[in-house]
């Protein structure tokens, strides 16, 4: 429900090179965004492949974005396939790796000495459905959710253990589970039926069981 | 921007999590923090129809959360580190069968208790039992006079008379009995609600409470109870008025900074979660109380009556759901309702994250009160 708030558009410059402690950082920018990027570093023992997916994570971000969710995107699509997380509680760049760590920083770095910080402004970008995503007619976009939930229920072998009760316009999926379904997979069910669609169509397609209304006024004791 | 430090004793508008830095270590290490405080309720039910109640909409599958039930929460509470109860959270849990006993166990262990409530039935003999466990007892009480009372909360307008006289008791009853509870008086505040600022600022002023908080509405992500953030700027008039009839024992304090904030979040992750977490008085244990309706199953985590709480948290579904929260999967502009509880926290972490936000030492800085409610 929230929206951005009314932005004076900062003057970017086209690119950004910077380096510091051992880093480089270098951003070619295409208007707005992020036409390729390199965060690198001669010094040993960091993780090659990381910034590799680091770098292919920036590309078509803001610089805001980058600088504020960069690496912790990098951090999430490393970490993806994998079965257990490098940490057991909440992973950000400041405990994945030390090469997520030193890259945060001088990326950070890097972009705030071409951009001012702008708390009142900034962090409106969103990744949430794409242009593409929106501009598909909406039949199109149902037909190709429904497919892709009948996928996944047949896969795990619950083909009618969900029915999808709504499309709405932003693309919430909203369903409803046969009634002997149990009680205690139902959530799990649905993050991993979502993350299925996700992972298939590259949105952040959301998915909803029907809400569920108390229409006392004076709730029930 | 952080409220970290806009008032030194009271915080009412602001986040005490500065005081917690311990465990922002170890969360920022990767480690699994326990709550530093929890908001739940001990009954979804409630003897009020307020007109803006948020519970509404916030149905889950009910359960019953007996005294065998909530003894055991406290109790793993403790043992996992948990500091704060409130008692708040999505029902009146004040009419519950287990909510003196629940006070009183919280305490025995050394948790800090707070109970936020319609007063109701907080007669004499209640609070005289209840009141010595509990760090803070809010009242929330959205009109200072009668028959708007009467409108705003759903209820007769006698119950405005009745529980005006359970807070002049509460009042007598800690300065008769020299108890450390904090009493106050919360006003949720919805535009339209303007001519009723004045009138229970001044009622407060006469039923001696400690403070009277007048706070924002929380809406959920669709709008559904209507609130127009772009209004509250015209009230801030009386808002100031109100502000004015502070005294040395009596603080009248508008928490501006989300009333300012309209609606909107600075912020994209949801990293406060594991710090505060809500539970349903179904017995729900979900991150955040937006997330309790039925609709959020994706999120719910367990359920106290059928699960003990500490194996809940102990568990990879707890820990999966926190850092769903946490990743760039969400985003809490634009899958969350507005202003929820977490709110300041998440401001504060999320500045720490990215690295624009540092914490002051505070080692040898006076705590505020209340530390353990952040």
């Amino acid at each position: 429900m929230t929206g951005a708030a009314a932005a004076v558009p900062p003057k970017l410059p086209s690119r950004i090179d910077w380096t510091g402690e051992g880093w480089s950082v270098n951003i070619n920018l295409s208007g707005d965004l992020i036409a390729d990027a390199k965060v690198s570093t001669d010094e040993a023992g960091f993780d090659g492949v990381f910034l590799g997916t680091l770098n292919a994570c920036l590309k078509g971000m803001t610089l805001r974005q980058a600088r504020d969710h960069g690496v912790q995107h990098a951090c999430l699509n490393a970490t993806a396939g994998k079965k257990a997380p490098p940490v057991s509680g909440i992973m950000m760049p400041a405990n994945y790796s030390p090469t997520s760590r030193a890259a945060a920083k001088a990326l950070r770095a890097a972009i705030d000495g071409v951009l001012p910080i702008d708390l009142v402004n900034w962090n409106f970008d969103d990744n949430g459905l794409s242009e593409a995503w929106r501009k598909l007619p909406i039949e199109t976009r149902r037909a190709k959710l429904e497919a892709l939930i009948g996928e996944f229920l047949k896969q795990s072998g619950q083909n009618d253990a969900v029915i999808v009760t709504d499309i709405d316009v932003h693309d919430r999926v909203f369903m409803q589970f046969k009634p002997d379904f149990p009680l205690d997979d139902k959530p799990i069910m649905l993050m991993k039926l979502e993350r299925y669609v996700r992972s298939a169509t590259g949105e952040r397609i959301e998915l909803f069981m029907s809400e569920m209304k108390d229409n006392n006024r004076i709730r029930r004791l | 921007m952080t409220g970290m430090t806009d008032h030194t004793e009271l915080i009412l508008d602001g986040t005490k999590i500065a005081w917690h830095q311990d465990r922002i270590k170890a969360w920022e290490r990767g480690e699994r923090v326990a709550p530093i405080t929890i908001d739940m309720a001990l009954t979804r039910a409630c003897n009020y129809a307020c007109h803006y109640c948020y519970a509404m909409l916030q149905e889950n599958d009910r359960k019953s959360i007996t005294k065998q039930v909530i003894t055991d929460f406290l109790d793993d509470c403790k043992e996992i580190g948990v500091k704060g109860i409130s008692f708040v959270s999505d029902g009146e849990s004040t009419i519950s069968p287990a909510f003196v006993d629940a006070c009183t166990h919280g305490a025995k262990l050394g948790l800090s208790m707070a109970c936020g409530t319609n007063g109701f039935v907080l007669t004499r003999r209640k609070l005289e039992e209840v009141l010595p466990s509990l760090t803070y007892l809010r009242i929330n009480i959205s009109a200072g006079e009668r028959d708007r009372y009467s409108e705003i909360m759903g209820v007769k307008p006698d119950y405005f008379d009745r529980v005006s006289q359970n807070i002049r008791d509460m009042v007598a009853i800690k300065r008769e009995r020299k108890l450390d509870v904090t009493i106050g008086l919360q006003m949720v505040l919805m535009p339209q609600y303007r001519d009723q600022i004045m009138p229970l600022a001044r009622l407060g002023k006469e039923l001696r409470p400690d403070y009277l908080v007048i706070k924002h509405c929380s809406d959920n992500e669709d709008g559904d109870l209507g609130v127009e953030y772009d209004k509250y700027n015209e009230l801030y008039e009386t808002l100031h008025e109100a502000e004015a009839l502070s005294d040395d024992t009596y603080k009248v304090v508008v928490k501006w900074s989300k009333i300012a904030a309209t609606g909107q979040r600075s912020y994209q992750r949801c990293y406060g979660a594991p710090f505060m977490i809500q539970l349903s008085g179904s017995g729900l244990v979900a991150p955040c109380g937006m997330l309790f309706n039925e609709r959020y199953k994706k999120f719910h985590i367990g359920n106290i009556c059928e699960t003990r709480f500490k194996d809940i948290y102990n568990s990879d579904r707890y820990w999966e759901v926190m850092r769903y929260l946490a990743s760039p999967d969400f985003n809490a502009q634009k899958m969350c309702g507005s202003l929820c509880l977490q709110h300041k926290v998440n401001e504060v972490l999320d500045g720490y994250e990215k690295g624009l936000v540092t914490f002051p030492d505070l080692s040898h800085s006076p705590q505020p009160a209340h530390i353990n409610f952040v």
